[in-house]
């Protein structure tokens, strides 16, 4: 049996101009090639089939192995207590902690109140026919949406943005190791903020997700001090920083095609649909990293035990397997095999809430704006990151202007 | 309590096997399916948690 490393693969470089520039034609191209593709210290899946079979696979695990205590003691630690390292029992467990939290929070009771805060961000620049969609748009929605449920101040914001961007960076290898000093700072920073939170709540609870918590916690067995915390740290960027992250993506794609965005305005309900297309085409995610836990046989190919094998969502997505004409966008297609949200047992806790909120965004934005035109350049954080801090100049034309 | 999979939308996170694997199996198709329709007494709360769990919004559950 070949092993991994011996095989002659295509190399996809994460930090080079090329992937840079457009991330999906450095996939395409080694997909041409091979089901699989080197990419830094591991390997990357690049078809839909082999992403389904490696997350599905007994055999690999999710992992934060790359976090190494030579990077920042602090960041490995925090990333083996997280709810994606954790063990199969505990994991379940305080998944269903999290998930129990936010079932009073039924996500249709919040659909007025998030249309509400769209008409509240756009009513300031409908007049003026110009914007930067994200910037001023979009970027505050999902944290005026979600912070409130969580019990968290709104006036906080703009103090936990940055930790919410940085605390990402635990899935960003390159990043990482570039920028451990400022990561760690800041994830230290941010753990203080959530201690003082949780005992503020503690003496003055509510009927947010946090109060809950903590009453999970206090009833003792469930959830310990501990997980509370991990908890309450991973739950506050995955509400802000992945959801603005991807409608910013989408909101792109859609600018880019004029005939898309017309077919919602013509029909907010088709929202949904422009979302799903929006996760498939322009994922705000780079990769989740699997690692072989003992030397495993897959596709004629010997991986030994320890190797990293990451799933990209900017592969998988565009596999012409699956999707036919996998670079079009378009909200008329099935997108729904998409890996954005991951798969299994650790796919996106929020998915369904990420899902609502995009898609009442989208139909919000779409009841007001007739059309859109790109107005300046798109610049973005790098996408060997998840590159999902977007600015999205334009200029538009307002419904019955 | 009456549960069922939309099998449409399933796409084979097999949480809902995780949550409550007296209820939900794995099919030959990689999707999940229903091995009692009428959940079984003392599963119900399962059976909610695998509805708000499931990642496709696949699952329906009704209390009869």
């Amino acid at each position: 049996m070949i092993s991994v490393a011996d095989r002659d693969l295509p190399r996809v470089d994460l930090l080079s101009a090329e992937y840079e520039e457009d991330p999906y034609a450095a996939f395409r191209a080694a997909r041409e090639r091979s089901w699989i593709a080197r990419i830094g210290s591991g390997y990357g899946v690049l078809t839909n089939s082999d992403a389904r079979a490696i997350m599905r696979h007994p055999d690999f695990r999710v992992t934060f192995a790359y976090v190494d205590p030579d990077i920042s003691a602090y960041l490995h630690e925090r990333s083996q207590s997280g709810l994606m390292a954790a063990s199969a029992d505990r994991h379940r467990r305080l998944r269903g902690v999290a998930v129990r939290a936010l079932r009073p929070r039924v996500m249709d009771e919040m659909r007025p109140q998030m249309r509400a805060i769209i008409d509240e961000l756009i009513d300031p620049v409908i007049g003026r026919g110009h914007c930067d969609i994200v910037r001023d748009l979009t970027d505050a929605f999902p944290a005026r949406v979600m912070m409130p449920v969580l019990g968290v101040p709104l006036a906080d914001v703009p103090r936990i943005d940055g930790w919410a961007t940085d605390s990402v960076a635990i899935f960003d290898v390159s990043r990482l190791r570039a920028q451990a000093a400022q990561i760690e700072a800041s994830g230290r920073a941010f753990e203080a903020y959530c201690r003082e939170l949780i005992e503020t709540r503690r003496g003055d609870p509510g009927p947010d997700l946090i109060s809950e918590l903590i009453r999970v916690q206090e009833e003792g067995e469930k959830l310990s001090e501990s997980e509370l915390l991990m908890l309450v740290v991973s739950l506050i960027p995955a509400a802000i920083d992945t959801t603005r992250g991807q409608l910013g993506f989408t909101l792109q794609a859609l600018v880019a095609a004029p005939e898309q965005w017309a077919k919602l305005v013509a029909d907010p309900g088709l929202a949904p649909r422009a979302v799903e297309e929006g996760l498939r085409y322009a994922p705000a995610i780079s990769g989740i990293m699997h690692e072989a836990v003992r030397d495993t046989e897959y596709q004629d190919t010997l991986f030994p035990a320890g190797t990293l094998v990451g799933v990209y969502p900017r592969a998988v997505n565009r596999d012409p397997a699956v999707f036919t004409d996998p670079d079009t966008f378009d909200i008329d297609r099935d997108s729904t095999a998409h890996f954005t949200f991951g798969f299994g047992p650790h796919a996106c806790l929020g998915a369904q809430l990420a899902r609502v909120e995009m898609a009442e965004a989208l139909a919000a934005l779409a009841r007001r704006v007739e059309s859109w035109e790109l107005a300046g350049k798109v610049t973005h954080t790098p996408m060997s990151s998840n590159g999902n801090r977007l600015s999205l100049p334009v200029t538009f034309t307002a419904v019955g202007a | 309590m009456k549960v069922r999979v939309d099998r449409d939308k399933c796409r084979g996170h097999a949480q809902c096997v995780l949550i409550a694997p007296e209820v939900f199996d794995l099919g030959d198709d990689d999707r999940a399916r229903v091995l009692a329709e009428a959940v079984p007494p003392g599963a119900e709360e399962a059976v909610e948690d695998a509805v708000i769990m499931c990642p496709e919004a696949a699952i329906e559950a009704s209390r009869a």
